[in-house]
């Protein structure tokens, strides 16, 4: 099997992503990369050194997912990439359409992921991209955790072709996981405990922890999970994860409707797990606050102290 | 056969009739199906399929270097599936089973028929596509040609927009589009839904090579797909009658996804030369 591992390590999620699609590009003239006017010093690069496998298309989300559609049917790898929202909601319909039904291999590697742009306003949220992608059949989804996953994704996306949704942020994250991890499995339990398991996805695992670490001064020893492949989800293991815990919480950064808490209510209720279930996330609304991501979250219930307070009364009761 | 003999011309026009002949009969067989568009684009379609102007084939389906024809505008699938049948993609009888149970011949057409070369039926998307499909071409610097055919409802959607300002940007020389303009939508006239503003002027401020042409006069239509290339994508402006074909349904949007009933399916079997 090939190995899937990244070229180098990263301090910047952006980086972390195109430097590996850089590098894997610059090895087969059939990978393909469109941007809706977004712009990196990697994504410099690839319109210096490969002009024929890089085109800024400009603010045409919809024209983006259709162009690599035609490029994928004429045998292109290619890869798309747009602000989480935009590529997503704005062009919904091309993805389902254009991609999905035709079965096509194409991966949209977005930014932005919930409240990465958090002070750019609600037009710049992306809180329901988990939910609206995984009913597109046939997707996979990956959310970044940390820049290690994020690295190895651009590969996944590559040797195992399939629709792909990458989602991840922008900036630094402290480092989760191992370079040699193995993110074929979809799943990870990042933190040991017995008390209860708190189950999340992308850069939410490094609030989960933060809360893990809150709630064992009061002496409650918490798991954390991490779901960084959202869909399809390795249901095998996720079983063998949750079956020693009665009492799961899910945090994440998206609306309660149809996100990770979904995913884990429906995996509860289809395994039939002897289990009780407690989901934080984003409120059915708009978030018209703008400030920092801490700032953001706080004013909508999801600050880690009043997070901790719930668990509690949640273990409690 | 030379594309401007007139042997080629009346072929074009007797595959025309044959289109309509049977777009007609599945329709009225299965109760449901786009007669007006169908017909509309009828002489169009026997245009690039019939002519050899095109590298289209059976036996070409998975090659590489194949002309790629999209058929933007979905819902006028009977008229396609005629022409794929006469050519051999699938057999002829499959044309029977379309509205029934099980057929692989939708009310919109999908990939996986033989011949089709993207599922379409929501309007918008063939456009892009054939952008994708011609820059393709242009990367690797193939021969093969692409061809969209879009409805002038169509142009309504802003996709459509969107990839044409993309193909004029990358001179997408292998790129052409024909535009269907029956003039009438499902509901309405074109006009008097977003205006009446002259698609070719659109077309051409979008820095495409735009011609107007009869979209029912095959020396025209062939003309125009003979014409050496600009540096610029082509698009024909094709101007056709709704229904074309059967007085009583031309030019009018009850004929959209009608389907005729009683005494209309008499008259219109004899002006289609069925009876």
């Amino acid at each position: 099997m090939t190995k899937l591992k990244p070229f180098g390590q990263y301090q910047d999620m952006r980086d972390a992503f195109f430097e590996e699609l850089f590098q894997i590009a610059k090895q087969d003239k059939t990978v393909i990369l469109l941007v809706a006017d977004q712009g990196t010093q990697t994504l410099q690069k690839f319109k210096m050194q490969l002009p024929n496998q890089f085109f800024n298309i400009g603010i045409t989300e919809q024209n983006m997912v259709g162009i690599a559609a035609g490029l994928a049917l004429s045998g292109k790898k290619v890869f798309i990439h747009a602000i989480a929202t935009f590529a997503t909601l704005r062009c919904y319909e091309q993805i389902k359409v254009d991609l999905s039904i035709m079965n096509l291999p194409v991966t949209i590697a977005a930014i932005g992921a919930g409240y990465a742009y958090g002070a750019d306003g609600p037009t710049h949220h992306s809180n329901q991209d988990i939910a609206i992608m995984r009913a597109i059949p046939g997707i996979r989804i990956l959310n970044a955790t940390d820049c290690i996953n994020l690295s190895v994704f651009p590969h996944i996306c590559y040797h195992k072709p399939q629709l792909s949704y990458i989602r991840f942020d922008k900036g630094n994250f402290a480092q989760i996981y191992k370079s040699n991890e193995d993110f074929t499995k979809g799943i990870a339990q990042v933190r040991q405990g017995k008390d209860a398991c708190i189950v999340s996805t992308g850069t939410s695992i490094h609030k989960s922890i933060e809360i893990a670490d809150v709630l064992k001064k009061v002496g409650l020893d918490i798991a954390v999970i991490d779901i960084y492949q959202p869909k399809p989800l390795n249901e095998k293991l996720l079983k063998k994860l949750l079956t020693s815990f009665t009492r799961i919480v899910t945090l994440e950064e998206q609306i309660l409707y149809g996100g990770l808490g979904s995913i884990i209510s429906d995996f509860i209720a289809d395994q039939n797990l002897n289990s009780r279930l407690k989901r934080f996330g984003l409120p059915d609304s708009h978030n018209f606050n703008y400030g920092s991501r801490e700032f953001m979250l706080n004013k909508v219930g999801l600050g880690s102290r009043n997070i901790s307070k719930q668990i509690l009364k949640f273990l409690q009761s | 056969m030379k594309t401007n003999s007139k042997a080629l011309f009346k072929k074009i026009s007797e595959k025309a009739l044959l289109i309509r002949q049977k777009s007609f009969l599945m329709c009225i067989t299965a109760g449901k199906g786009h007669l007006g568009g169908s017909f509309s684009c009828a002489e169009i379609l026997a245009s690039i399929y019939y002519s050899k102007l095109f590298n289209i084939s059976p036996k070409l389906m998975n090659n590489p270097n194949r002309d790629r024809i999209i058929f933007s505008k979905g819902h006028s699938c009977l008229a396609l599936y005629s022409i794929l049948a006469d050519l051999g993609f699938f057999p002829m009888e499959k044309l029977e089973t379309y509205g029934q149970n099980g057929s692989m011949l939708g009310g919109h057409p999908d990939h996986l028929i033989p011949g089709v070369e993207i599922s379409t039926g929501s309007l918008g998307h063939g456009l892009s596509i054939g952008c994708g499909m011609a820059l393709n071409a242009k990367i690797n610097q193939r021969k093969y040609k692409t061809v969209v055919i879009l409805g002038d409802g169509e142009c309504n959607e802003g996709s459509i927009w969107e990839a044409a300002a993309f193909a004029a940007k990358e001179r997408l020389t292998s790129l052409t589009v024909i535009i269907d303009d029956n003039k009438v939508a499902a509901t309405d006239y074109t006009k008097n839904l977003l205006g009446n503003t002259l698609l070719a002027n659109k077309w051409r401020a979008f820095g495409w090579h735009t011609i107007e042409i009869d979209g029912h006069n095959p020396q025209e239509i062939l003309g125009v797909l003979s014409l050496k290339r600009k540096p610029s994508p082509l698009a024909i402006v094709a101007n056709t009658i709704k229904g074309k074909g059967v007085s009583f349904m031309e030019n009018s949007p009850k004929w959209h996804h009608g389907v005729p009933q009683g005494e209309e399916i008499e008259t219109a079997k004899k002006e289609l030369g069925l009876i």
